[in-house]
């Protein structure tokens, strides 16, 4: 670690960074809240409030009901998903990992997919369980056991290959694909029409259970994150080098690799595939202070929230009274902005 | 002979087919009683049928003419605001707009369509289906393997406070009968008419 005083003045502004972010993120909560389709305003329920006014049922509706689970619902998801890309990335020492290539997103489009199209299937008593959340949780179980499959695939006596699980999980990605493609020629024209929104993602019809579903797992994992910092800033060493400064390496890989298939797969459970986020976040985040770990996930938890905000409140009002699939949103907005940044700073893509 | 509706593919097959020497013939795809005539009386001149479709579209358009007044008379001047749900998965409303077969038949049984600004089926915003205030809900029958509850369906937030919920209108339909736009469709109309504005006015 040459360099002592040009890394302390990057920690420094990483740190500013992360009140920027903050506020930033505040800020985008109160505009998510305030925007919308119905033309409830924000202020003019407080000032209601304030007043000791009730509020309309239907401002109450839209601004508790509607709003309210959907803001959480889009912190949590874009938390999850930037952090996730953040910790692959920083396991996988590859600039183009993200959280689908641990399978967790294969595993749940195939299973969120199977579920749409062969839900019907199931037993009555399993359907009438499920309800309404039964492609979400196959979502969660699929992403899960994809997961849990490359793993086992990549480890042998005690140790993880991360190359063996990359391409392992290319393999498993593309045999997923090939069987959401034999489940899209079962499918009728209603669930066509469903498979193809889910794997467009949407933050629409998020409920309060919803959040409460999706709460625990990623908040989780998201405190579980910082704790991988250390090591995985170790890693960027190289696992044999990260191992001598007393790094535990394997450790550290089984929390990485649990922790995105936790937060990934809750996120992808109840928001459909949601791309882009896991990749343009942590970039942006390096070129702007630095690749220290430490700043970095709770940085690209902040971003990655605020973003999934912004782009949401343009999914949902766009093309209203009609929605835009938010993953459509992210990509139009991310890929273009994350060139030109790649483009403009061409002399940093060492790190 | 291969009779198919407009916009059959993939276009590539169609090709193939046609260039087998396969006669084929394409309907055109109109969601209105025209449409349907014209669809019958296409359908005969490719049989070498046409007085046979003359007669059945003519027994069809008095047929869909009646349930139309029919329908009409009942709305009064009060017709009912109606959404078509296409799908209700996980909470996310895919709503029928204009331009639709759904929104026609709405149309030819008396009612107005309350997705408005958007063609269609789309996923329709929360907040637009809560301000777009629908005193029915439309649903398909058929298909329906995860077919959503009507306590789960009015529970969703953006319905829950819409005259609907209140009054727990949901009205659900054999698909063909409703959006097929076909010989049966004066009977569909005659259906919705009734789940619309029959039992209450009677």
């Amino acid at each position: 670690m040459t360099g002592a005083a040009h890394g302390f003045d990057r920690r420094a502004r990483a740190r500013r960074l992360t009140v920027l972010l903050a506020l930033l993120l505040m800020v985008m909560s109160v505009a998510s809240l305030g925007w919308g389709a119905a033309g409830t305003s924000v202020w003019g329920a407080v000032a209601d409030l304030a007043a000791g006014r009730a509020l309309s049922p239907l401002d109450r509706l839209v601004l508790f009901d509607i709003r309210l689970p959907r803001l959480f619902l889009c912190i949590l998801v874009g938390a999850a998903l930037a952090v996730s890309g953040a910790l692959m990335q920083g396991l996988f020492r590859n600039p183009l990992a993200d959280p689908g290539i641990v399978g967790v997103s294969a595993g749940a489009s195939l299973a969120a997919i199977t579920a749409i199209v062969l839900g019907g299937l199931l037993p009555a008593t399993v359907l009438s369980f499920a309800g309404d959340y039964l492609v979400a949780i196959a979502a969660f179980l699929g992403g899960w056991a994809s997961t849990l499959l490359l793993y086992r695939v990549a480890t042998r006596g005690g140790q993880t290959s991360v190359a063996t699980m990359l391409l392992a999980g290319i393999a498993l990605t593309a045999l997923a694909m090939a069987l959401v493609g034999v489940l899209t020629y079962l499918a009728d024209d209603r669930q066509l029409r469903d498979l193809t929104f889910w794997q467009m993602g949407s933050l629409a019809g998020a409920t309060w259970p919803k959040v409460l579903a999706a709460a625990p797992i990623i908040l989780t994992a998201l405190a579980a994150a910082p704790l991988l910092a250390r090591g995985l800033n170790g890693l960027a060493l190289g696992e044999a080098a990260a191992g001598h400064i007393g790094i535990p390496v394997q450790r550290v890989k089984n929390m990485a690799i649990l922790t995105v298939a936790a937060a990934t797969g809750a996120a992808v459970a109840v928001s459909g595939g949601i791309g882009f986020v896991g990749i343009v976040v942590p970039h942006v985040l390096r070129l702007a202070s630095g690749p220290d770990h430490h700043t970095l996930l709770p940085n690209a938890a902040l971003l990655g929230a605020s973003l999934l905000l912004a782009a949401d409140m343009i999914a949902r009002t766009v093309l209203a009274p009609a929605e835009l699939p938010i993953g459509i949103v992210t990509a139009i907005l991310g890929a273009p902005v994350f060139l030109w940044i790649l483009l403009r700073r061409h002399g940093a893509m060492g790190m | 002979m291969i009779i198919a509706t407009q916009g059959a593919g993939p276009v590539a097959t169609i090709d193939v087919l046609k260039e087998a020497g396969v006669s084929f013939v394409e309907l055109p795809v109109e969601y209105s009683a025209e449409g349907i005539l014209n669809k019958i009386r296409l359908t005969g001149s490719a049989l070498g049928q046409e007085a046979a479709a003359e007669a059945l579209a003519v027994k069809v358009s008095a047929d869909l003419d009646a349930a139309g007044a029919a329908a009409a008379a009942a709305a009064g001047g009060d017709p009912k605001r109606v959404l078509f749900v296409l799908t209700a998965m996980g909470g996310r409303i895919m709503a029928g707009g204009q331009n639709s077969a759904a929104d026609a038949i709405i149309a030819m049984a008396g009612g107005v369509n309350a997705a408005q600004g958007f063609d269609g089926y789309k996923p329709m915003s929360a907040e637009a289906i809560a301000t777009a205030k629908p005193d029915v809900v439309l649903m398909m029958t058929n298909g329906g393997d995860t077919e959503t509850t009507d306590a789960d369906l009015l529970a969703i937030p953006a319905l829950a406070l819409t005259p609907a919920a209140r009054t727990g209108s949901v009205v659900r339909m054999n698909g063909q009968l409703l959006l097929g736009f076909g010989p049966r469709t004066a009977e569909g109309v005659r259906i919705l008419s009734d789940a619309l504005y029959g039992g209450a006015e009677g």
